[in-house]
């Protein structure tokens, strides 16, 4: 039932360069085992910082993200 | 009152709470939620969930994985579901569903999952306990040795509890289940019993009336109310009494006894009805799924008294089940009979008769507390429980006969007199070796030559003489915990010249 995508999505604050799309991908196929062509998406709301998913897999280095550990900390 | 902080000091907390603050990046699996309806998503992905691992949705809610298929996973959403929407995603967090237990929590009102609900602030806890655990083995256990004395003369005389035992209130609504449980509860003070009040599915109404007995009568200083009442969404309702024995657990593994009241377990029983209704799976009869038994088996299974060896705690269970129309032979009353340790039952035809607490002595029975019983009580209502069955019986056929022989004319004025001794206002508990004394003058036949209408006249002006001339005599019995030969000679002469004076 669940989506298959064929593709790794980067989303990121700014437009990445081919070569640091590179060094994401070659790192992905090498955690996950996959080869798969690379997308890259504009997503000004991460305000730094970039997302990868692959299928349910997902990586969130992004800025926003850490914003909002920064405020679960200051609720507790 | 809290001493003011300035507008330094916050920020300088708040500082130092970020300053360890690291850049963390955040992997792992994600799902979609694909469907949401009555506080149940499906969601697709997650597939190595684990069962009953808690999930957290993007806008930090939690959920719980308590249907695991091959495509998708139903997780049941604790607390508001009004905010998920379909296609958000959600994922897994590695942790099994637990509650956050500490010495804190008591004297406090709480949700199922830990949350303060009495405004006096969160609690913090030392160590966290998963909502649901195995019970212990039959190797860590030891047979129940101790009493519970609820305070009321009727329970502890003939129906005793026993510290580690389960035993049922089953009765229709408003026949004084509750507040027996409540009775229970504020006798603990000083007794070294931690109680737990779980209540579910019930007004939030009535849930602020118990606790505010519970102030009244100082008993909130022992006691955790664990509350998901009537408008909590069906999962909290569901995990609450899962909630409260782990809560129990954490005390009874630091070797301390506690009671905890589920009160009551058909709500419960309503509650996962609901929730396995929404997940399709099949249900039996009454539309209850096929592992209700196991639901409510599992939860009473947990309370046990522990071998000294492994620290002699205890868990004492009182659920409370509410029957229709004093049907005890549907689905859930059967199921909770056969799981516990035996039943007291109460009817509503004694209630309006003014008997109360209005229990059924022929059909309650208590199958372990005997042996916890302290050995006074037991010289002094043997044989009671026989003796008020065989009264009912009799006096239900005398009804029809005018001339009766003197035996069994004899046998109904005792059980006229021992009914009306036994009968207890609420809220007023009465320590153990008042009870004793009060049961000598009924079981040894003082009070057979006094009238029906004095009994409670009588039961109040002697204690009152007890407490005040015989202070030691009910001291004693209450430090030896039985009747010697000496006690009961002079517990005979002042009953007897009581009476004359009376």
């Amino acid at each position: 039932m669940h989506m298959e995508s064929d593709e790794i999505v980067i989303e990121s604050a700014v437009k990445l360069s081919s070569d640091q799309l590179d060094k994401i991908k070659l790192d992905v196929q090498e955690k996950l085992k996959v080869d798969l062509p690379v997308v890259n998406k504009l997503n000004t709301k991460l305000i730094g910082g970039f997302t990868i998913r692959v299928n349910d897999w997902f990586l969130d280095s992004s800025l926003v993200r850490q914003i909002e550990f920064i405020k679960r900390t200051l609720l507790e | 009152m809290l001493p003011r902080k300035t507008t330094e000091v916050i920020a300088e907390e708040l500082i130092n709470k970020i300053k360890d603050a690291k850049s963390q990046i955040d992997v792992g699996y994600q799902g979609t939620v694909l469907n949401i309806a009555d506080g149940v998503a499906i969601l697709s992905g997650l597939t190595n969930l684990k069962y009953s691992e808690m999930v957290e949705f993007e806008n930090g809610k939690l959920g719980v994985a308590i249907n695991l298929e091959q495509e998708q996973v139903g997780v049941i959403i604790l607390g508001d579901y009004l905010d998920i929407k379909q296609g958000d995603t959600a994922k897994g967090t590695g942790r099994l569903l637990s509650i956050g237990v500490s010495e804190k929590l008591i004297g406090r009102v709480i949700d199922p999952l830990g949350n303060a609900l009495d405004g006096k602030g969160s609690i913090k806890s030392d160590k966290f306990y998963p909502i649901e655990k195995i019970a212990p083995g039959v190797v860590k256990r030891s047979p129940v040795n101790t009493p519970v004395q609820t305070g009321i003369k009727a329970i502890d005389a003939m129906i005793p509890i026993g510290r580690g035992q389960r035993e049922l209130l089953i009765g229709d609504r408003a026949t004084g289940k509750t507040t027996v449980a409540l009775d229970t509860i504020i006798n603990q003070k000083g007794q070294n019993l931690i109680c737990i009040y779980v209540a579910i599915g019930q007004k939030a109404s009535r849930v602020a009336q118990v606790i505010d007995i519970f102030q009244k009568f100082a008993a909130l200083e022992h006691t955790i109310v664990v509350a998901a009442n009537a408008s909590d969404p069906a999962s909290l309702q569901y995990l609450a009494p899962y909630a409260g024995a782990s809560i129990g657990e954490y005390f009874m593994d630091k070797g301390k006894d506690v009671l905890v009241v589920y009160d009551d377990l058909s709500k419960h029983a309503w509650a996962y009805r609901q929730i396995s209704l929404i997940l399709k799976r099949p249900s039996g009869r009454e539309a209850y799924p096929g592992d209700v038994f196991y639901l409510h088996s599992r939860l009473l299974e947990r309370a046990c008294k522990i071998s000294d060896k492994l620290g002699g705690g205890s868990l004492t269970a009182l659920p409370i089940i509410e029957t229709q129309a004093g049907d005890m032979s549907a689905y859930i009353p059967t199921n909770v009979i056969s799981i516990t340790d035996g039943q007291i039952y109460f009817e509503p035809d004694l209630f309006f008769a003014g008997i109360r607490p209005a229990i059924n002595v022929g059909l309650s029975v208590s199958r372990v507390g005997g042996s916890a019983q302290i050995k006074a009580m037991k010289q002094v209502a043997g044989k009671l429980r026989l003796d008020i069955a065989q009264y009912r019986d009799l006096a239900a056929f005398a009804q029809f006969a005018t001339d009766l022989d003197e035996k069994t004319k004899h046998q109904i004025e005792r059980g006229v007199r021992i009914v009306e001794l036994l009968k207890q206002n609420a809220f007023v508990p009465m320590p153990v070796e008042e009870q004793v004394v009060l049961l000598f003058a009924g079981t040894g036949g003082y009070l057979d030559q006094l009238e029906v209408a004095r009994i409670s006249q009588f039961e109040n002006k002697f204690l009152d003489f007890m407490r005040t001339s015989h202070k030691s005599l009910l001291a004693k019995i209450k430090k030896e915990g039985k009747l010697t030969d000496e006690t009961t000679e002079a517990l005979k002469k002042i009953t007897l010249e009581f009476i004359k004076s009376f």
